[in-house]
């Protein structure tokens, strides 16, 4: 038979979430035979215990591994990660040997914007159509052709033009432009060069956002990552 | 100075180019294989050693991407599993993407023993949870349950007292309930 609900289970039930009720204390039965706390109790108990088991297999990994530090296992691990770090570390030839060409790049690019701005502003180039914003490319592969449409329910729909060899996308959204943040949205495995983002969570996405794509072929070995931001539509 | 103060100290000069400090991190992230062959063992070796040597690459490329999100919250060893467990659970859900549509293009039929990827899943979910909280309770969270310390030691690690430490804690486990809920949905 169920109980009903008294405010006296509150505390109860915090106590339970922190394990320091355990399975025959008559309060935790008590919350077991309510209908009101009974699914958050169990709700509570279930995350917990999987947090529980996921702090365990992290600790006992972390255990094996610093008890392997000098195996050859180890010894290769190193000689992999400094490579790879040594790589990472190393600026890109073109910044070490072409430095030169900074100022070059500059003046191309206000000769560029001045010749723009002589030839279209002046012609009155027609606004964006108000639905779709266009996107600012990002310091990584550039994603192509990206449009935002903001669907009747308030969904993101994201379209990108395909990449060569793509069997799947992963897509991250992200606060900051240069994609190093936590993201505030992901979808993996989309089959599809497009990704939708359901109202609840583009009511988390900040006015600007920054999108990066991870291709993958059908091996599935990861391409060539491209990013993009915009100005939700 | 503690093992995560020295840590964070470690990571800013290794952003800073600091030669010394980026040979120091290469030997620290040599337990990046070994964290990933320990993973693949426990789950029944999935991956060969040169699969593991591939998710490693990813990896590498992942944390130097993210260093400077790193806050000192927890040892650099324990910040640098979340990103070995997340791209190998990754790796083991595209491997069972692909042979689940091998086997629909060779016209075989998905039987009830054929391995569903739960369990990666919701690991993976469960990290993906933690992330959508405000950092404070993430952290409070992890230093609970993955590294195991009382609230009195979370609140001298963190500078807050025990009390908001558990406010904190609380919190975050009401705000993962719906998240918990939509991830059993995705899953079922």
């Amino acid at each position: 038979m169920t109980r009903a609900h008294v405010e006296q289970h509150e505390p109860w039930l915090v106590e339970a979430i922190d394990g320091r009720l355990d399975a025959r204390d008559e309060r935790r039965a008590a919350l077991a035979d309510c209908e009101v706390c009974a699914p958050l109790l169990a709700d509570m108990e279930a995350l917990r215990d999987g947090l529980d088991d996921a702090g365990r297999l992290e600790r006992d990994v972390l255990a094996e591994v610093s008890g392997a530090r000098e195996s050859d296992a180890a010894r290769r691990g190193a000689a992999q990660a400094r490579a790879a770090i040594a790589q990472l570390a190393a600026p890109p030839p073109s910044a070490r040997s072409r430095r030169w060409l900074v100022p070059l790049a500059i003046a191309a690019t206000l000769a560029l914007a001045a010749y723009w701005i002589t030839t279209h502003w002046r012609a009155g180039e027609p606004a964006p159509a108000p639905s779709v914003s266009r996107p600012q490319l990002g310091g990584e592969g550039v994603l192509r052709a990206l449009t935002v449409t903001r669907g009747a329910d308030g969904a993101l729909e994201l379209a990108w033009e395909a990449v060569d060899d793509a069997a799947s996308y992963d897509v991250e959204l992200f606060a900051d432009e240069s994609a190093t943040g936590a993201p505030l949205f992901v979808s993996n495995g989309l089959a599809e060069p497009r990704c939708a983002v359901p109202s609840d969570q583009v009511a988390r996405l900040p006015a600007r956002v920054t999108v990066r794509v991870q291709p993958w072929d059908v091996n599935p070995r990861r391409l060539s990552p491209l990013r993009a931001s915009f100005q939700q539509p | 100075m503690n093992a995560w103060e020295s840590d964070l100290e470690l990571v800013k000069r290794v952003l800073a180019g600091e030669r010394a400090a980026i040979d120091e991190f290469s030997l620290r992230m040599q337990c990046v294989p070994l964290i990933l062959a320990s993973l693949n063992a426990r789950r029944g070796r999935p991956f060969s050693a040169a699969d593991t040597t591939d998710i490693a690459q990813d990896v590498f490329v992942l944390l130097w991407r993210k260093l400077d999100v790193y806050e000192g919250m927890s040892t650099l060893e324990s910040w640098v599993f979340r990103f070995c467990h997340y791209e190998f659970l990754n790796a083991l859900r595209r491997r069972q993407r692909a042979r689940q549509s091998e086997s629909i293009e060779s016209g075989a039929e998905w039987t009830a023993n054929a391995p569903r990827p739960t369990g990666a899943v919701a690991y993976a979910r469960l990290h993906e949870i933690l992330e959508r909280l405000s950092p404070r309770e993430a952290s409070v969270i992890r230093a609970k349950h993955f590294d195991g310390l009382t609230f009195d030691e979370i609140g001298a690690r963190l500078g807050i007292p025990p009390n908001t430490a558990k406010t904190h804690y609380y919190r975050g486990i009401e705000r993962m309930r719906p998240l918990l809920l939509s991830m059993r949905e995705e899953i079922e």
